[in-house]
C-alpha cells in the first residue's frame, strides 16, 4: 500500500487488491486503513517512480509505433495509424501489447478508437480488456459510459452526477452551447476531442539518445593526425554532454565512415567510469594510431585504392552515474591510486587487448596445468576484491600437512642421499617428502566445489612449460628417479631427486592422466620439475624452478 | 614506440618561461641553466626565480627508501635491500638460476598491503601456484601477457610510471642503455621497483641501480644454493661475491602445528 501525506496525516494513495478487498480505499487515512487491515505494509508514494516506469514502458512500446506518448499517471498513448498491417490487424496489436505488458508484470486495459479521447474513455471505463471501436462508431461506444471517462476533473464529474447526467449519452443530449457557462470550457473540449470534432494528436515521446557528436568532412581525409584532431574535438563535445547529464563515460564508439568501404567502429571500453577528458583522448588517439587507415596502409604497401575517411561519429555507448571518489579518513594510501591503476590498465588494454591483462585464480585441480586460470582484468575488475583476497590466502591455506597415510601402495624409491624413509612412517620433514600425495578420492571430486582441499603441496615451479617437453632419461631402477637426463639439447647429471608425487586427474576429462612428478637437482645446481607418464611410459620436462 | 619522450625533465625550458620581464636574452638564460657557476644573478627577483626552479628540478630517488627482500645475506650485500624507485637487473646465468624466485620474493615484500605487483610474461610460462607458494599475494598480482616481445618494454615503462604499482618484473633477453634510461626515469616517476630478469649480461652500460649475477650451485638435497655476484651498485662499491641459500618455497608458508591452529586458519580464510 502506498501513502501520501495530506496535511498532518497520511492518506492512502494506492492499495493492493487484497487490501481493497478488505475495504481499504484510496483516500482513507492510514489509521483507518490499519484498523481495517492490521498487517498492512505502508510505503510512501513516489510519483517519480511511476513516471520512470512509464518512461520505460514508453521505450518498450516503440516497437508498435514510432509515435508513443506517456500520459501521466498511468496511460500510454500509441498512434498506430498504418501500423496494423504489420501486426495482422488492430486487435492483434492490442493483444500483443497486453501480452507484453503482462510479461513485465503489468495489468492493462487496451482500447483502439478513432480519437485519443474515445480510446481513453473506452479503456478507462470499459469492462473488457480489449475494445476495438470501429471507424465512426465512437458516439455509440461512448454513450453508455460515465462522463468521468472523458478526462474531466473530478469536481465537474461530481456536479454532472448531482445533476443527473449519468452518462455521456445524457451529456450529448444537452445543448452544447450551454455547457461551457455551467461546467467550464474543459468539458466541451474533451467532448469534442472524444468525438473527433477537435483534433488531438499524440505528442511523440523522444527516447533519450546516447550523447553523440558527428562531423562530415568536405572532402575525404586520409591523414591520421587530422582525423585524430577532429576526433578529439568531437570527444570534447560528447564529454560535455555526458558531464551535463551528471554521468561518467564507460564505453565510447568511434565510427569512421570511409570511402569505398563499410564504416569502421573503434570501441573503447574503460576499466572504470571516467570523467577525465585527457585520459580518454589519449586512449582514442592511441587507438586511431593503430587503426589501419588509408594513409598508413598506403605507406606500408601501395594499394591502388587508399581508404579515406569521409566522416566521424562519436557515441557514448555506455555511461554510468558518476560516483565521486572520496578520500578515506583512515587510509594511509595516497588517494587516487585506484584511478591511477585503472587508467594504466586502460592504456595497456587499448594496445594489447583486454585478454592480455589478466589476474590469476587458483583452481582446485590436481593436474598442474589446470590448477589455475587467468581472468581478464576487465572481467575481474582491478580492485582487490574479496575473492582475490581469499585466493591470496591460498598459500596459508594450503599449508596443511596431509596426515592421512597413503592409500596406494606407491613405490617408495627414494633417491639416494636424502634420508630415505621407506613407507613414510615418520617423515622428518613432511614437506620435502611425499606426505602430500594426490589421493585418488580427492582427484575424483569435481573441481571448484569449495575452498581448496587443505593439502600441503610440495613446491611448485615458478615457470611451467605450456606443453611438457619429452626428455630422455637414464634411471637405475625401472620407473625410478632418473640419474641422467637430456632435454633441450643439453645433458644433465642428476645430483638429487625428490619424489615421486603422483598426480592423477579426472577420468571425465578425456584421456587418463597419471603422472609421477620428481623435482630433480642437476649437477649445475638447477632444479627441474619432470614427470613420468605412467600411461605413455615416457618422461617429460614440465617446469623450471627459475 | 615509446610515447613519453616529452615527459623527460627539461629544466631549460622552465627557465626560459620564467623571467620574461628581466630583459635578459633567452640564450644567456640557457647558458645559466647548464652552467650555474658562471652567471650570478644580481636581481633579487632572478635569485628567487632560480631558487624556485631549482626546487622544481627532479631530484634523485630518496636514498632512504629500501625494499628488503627478506633474505639476510642479500639485504646485507645491497645495503638494506633493493633501492626503491629504481630499476634493478638480475642476470640469470642459466635458465634454472633462481632469478624469478628472488624477484618475486622481493616484489611480494614491496607490495605490502595495498599496492600491486605486475609480472610481464611475454614467454607465457609463469605458473601462479608456484608464485603463490613464494608468498606473493595473488589478489595483488596482475600478469600482462603481450603478444609481441617488443611490447614488453612499453608495458614495463607504462607500469613503472603508475604509482599504484609496487614492483614490475620483466624477464627479457637483454636491454640497451636507452631503454634502460627510460625505465629508470619511469621508476623514479612512479616510485616502484623495476626488476629485470636478463638472460644475457652483455649489451653495455645500463642505468640500473644495481645488477646481480645469479649462478646456481649444487646444495644439499633440495636446497637452492646460488652464487651471487654484485656486478654494479649505484651508491657504493659492490661487495665480494657470496654464496646464499634460498629458503625452500614451502618454508615461506607458516606451518600450523596444532589442529586447533588449523581450524583458526580455516576460519580466517572463510571470513577473509
Amino acid at each position: 500500500m502506498l501513502t501520501r501525506p495530506v496535511g498532518a496525516s497520511l492518506m492512502v494513495e494506492q492499495a493492493c487488491p487484497q487490501a481493497r478487498a478488505r475495504g481499504v480505499r484510496p483516500g482513507v487515512s492510514l489509521g483507518q486503513a490499519q484498523a481495517l487491515v492490521p498487517e498492512l505494509t505502508a510505503l510512501p508514494y513516489e510519483p517519480r517512480y511511476d513516471q520512470a516506469a512509464l518512461q520505460r514502458l514508453a521505450d518498450w512500446a516503440l516497437r508498435f509505433s514510432p509515435l508513443v506518448e506517456p500520459a501521466a499517471p498511468d496511460t500510454l498513448l500509441v498512434d498506430i495509424t498504418g501500423c496494423q498491417r504489420l501486426f495482422g490487424n488492430e486487435e492483434s496489436i492490442a493483444r500483443q501489447a497486453l501480452a507484453g505488458l503482462a510479461r513485465q508484470g503489468f495489468a492493462a486495459q487496451a482500447a483502439i478508437a478513432d480519437t485519443v479521447g474515445a480510446a481513453y474513455a473506452v479503456a478507462s471505463a470499459g469492462s473488457q480488456t480489449i475494445v476495438v471501436v470501429p471507424v465512426g462508431q465512437a458516439p455509440a461506444f461512448l454513450a453508455p459510459l460515465p462522463p468521468a471517462a472523458l478526462r474531466i476533473d473530478p469536481r465537474t464529474s461530481e456536479r454532472l452526477n448531482a445533476l443527473g447526467v449519468r452518462s455521456i449519452g445524457d451529456l450529448l443530449v444537452l445543448p452544447r452551447a450551454s455547457l461551457p457557462s455551467r461546467f467550464g470550457p474543459q468539458l466541451v473540449r474533451r467532448l469534442q476531442q472524444a468525438l473527433g470534432e477537435v483534433f488531438e494528436g499524440v505528442i511523440p515521446y523522444q527516447p533519450e539518445a546516447p550523447p553523440a557528436a558527428a562531423l562530415r568532412f568536405e572532402t575525404p581525409v586520409a591523414n591520421v593526425p587530422v582525423i585524430a584532431a577532429t576526433a578529439e574535438r568531437l570527444l570534447a563535445d560528447v564529454f560535455g554532454q555526458v558531464l551535463r547529464r551528471g554521468a561518467a563515460l564507460r564505453r565510447l564508439d568511434c565510427v569512421l565512415y570511409r570511402e569505398h568501404a563499410p564504416p569502421q567502429v573503434i570501441s573503447l571500453a574503460l576499466a572504470r567510469a571516467c570523467r577525465d577528458l585527457t585520459h580518454v583522448a589519449q586512449l582514442l588517439a592511441q587507438r586511431l594510431e593503430q587503426t589501419d587507415l588509408g594513409g598508413m596502409a598506403a605507406s606500408a604497401q601501395p594499394c591502388d585504392q587508399p581508404l579515406s575517411v569521409c566522416g566521424l561519429r562519436l557515441i557514448a555507448r555506455e555511461t554510468s552515474r558518476w560516483q565521486g571518489s572520496q578520500a578515506e579518513l583512515f587510509e594511509p594510501r595516497a588517494p587516487g591510486d585506484e584511478e591511477a591503476l585503472a587508467s594504466l590498465i586502460d592504456r595497456l588494454a587499448q594496445r594489447l587487448g583486454h585478454a592480455a591483462i589478466v589476474r590469476p585464480r587458483l583452481v582446485d585441480d590436481h593436474q598442474p596445468e589446470m590448477a589455475f586460470r587467468y581472468v581478464s582484468v576487465a572481467e575481474a575488475g582491478c580492485a582487490a576484491e574479496a575473492s582475490g583476497a581469499a585466493v591470496a590466502n591460498y598459500a596459508a591455506e594450503a599449508s596443511y600437512v596431509a596426515e592421512e597415510p597413503d592409500r596406494h601402495s606407491e613405490r617408495s624409491e627414494e633417491s639416494s642421499g636424502h634420508a630415505p624413509t621407506p613407507g613414510f612412517t615418520a617423515p622428518a620433514q613432511p614437506d620435502s617428502s611425499l606426505a602430500a600425495r594426490a589421493r585418488n578420492d580427492a582427484s575424483v571430486r569435481p573441481p571448484q566445489m569449495g575452498i581448496p582441499q587443505p593439502v600441503r603441496l610440495p613446491p611448485r615451479p615458478v615457470r611451467l612449460l605450456s606443453r611438457p617437453a619429452p626428455i630422455r632419461v637414464i634411471a637405475l631402477v625401472p620407473d625410478g628417479p632418473p640419474t641422467w637426463l637430456a632435454c633441450r639439447r643439453r645433458e644433465y647429471l642428476v645430483a638429487h631427486a625428490s619424489g615421486p608425487e603422483r598426480l592423477e586427474t579426472a577420468w571425465w576429462r578425456g584421456p587418463d592422466v597419471r603422472r609421477d612428478y620428481f623435482r630433480v637437482t642437476v649437477e649445475s645446481g638447477e632444479q627441474f620439475w619432470i614427470f613420468r607418464s605412467s600411461t605413455e611410459r615416457q618422461w617429460y620436462l614440465h617446469g623450471v624452478f627459475a | 614506440m615509446l610515447s613519453a619522450a616529452e615527459n623527460l625533465p627539461r629544466p631549460t625550458l622552465l627557465l626560459c618561461a620564467g623571467p620574461a620581464d628581466a630583459g635578459t636574452p633567452s640564450r644567456d638564460q640557457r647558458v645559466y641553466s647548464t652552467q650555474p657557476a658562471e652567471w650570478i644573478p644580481k636581481d633579487p627577483r632572478l635569485v628567487r626565480l632560480a631558487e624556485q626552479i631549482r626546487a622544481l628540478r627532479p631530484r634523485g630517488p630518496a636514498p632512504s627508501s629500501r625494499c628488503p627482500t627478506g633474505l639476510p645475506s642479500l639485504d646485507a650485500a645491497l645495503g638494506g635491500g633493493f633501492a626503491g624507485a629504481a630499476v634493478h637487473e638480475l642476470v640469470a646465468a642459466t635458465e634454472g638460476a633462481a632469478a624469478h624466485t628472488m624477484a618475486l620474493r622481493a616484489a611480494a615484500r614491496a607490495a605490502g598491503e595495498n599496492r600491486w605487483v605486475f609480472f610481464i610474461d611475454a614467454a607465457g610460462d609463469l605458473y601462479p601456484p608456484g608464485v603463490a607458494q613464494l608468498g606473493v599475494p595473488l589478489g595483488r598480482l596482475v600478469i600482462v601477457r603481450p603478444a609481441y616481445p617488443a611490447d614488453a618494454l612499453w608495458v614495463c615503462e607504462q607500469t613503472l610510471r603508475c604509482r599504484a604499482v609496487a614492483a614490475v618484473i620483466l624477464p627479457l633477453r637483454t636491454i640497451d642503455a636507452r631503454a634502460s634510461r627510460r625505465l629508470q626515469l619511469a621508476a623514479e616517476t612512479g616510485g616502484g621497483l623495476g626488476l629485470l630478469i636478463r638472460q644475457d649480461e652483455r649489451g653495455g652500460h645500463t642505468f640500473a641501480a644495481s645488477r646481480l649475477r645469479l649462478e646456481p650451485l649444487l646444495g644439499d638435497a633440495d636446497a637452492r644454493r646460488m652464487l651471487v655476484t654484485v656486478l654494479k651498485l649505484r651508491e657504493s662499491r659492490p661487495p665480494e661475491p657470496f654464496v646464499m641459500e634460498l629458503p625452500d618455497a614451502a618454508d615461506s608458508v607458516p606451518a600450523p602445528a596444532e589442529p586447533a591452529d588449523r581450524a583458526g586458519t580455516a576460519r580466517q580464510c572463510a571470513s577473509g
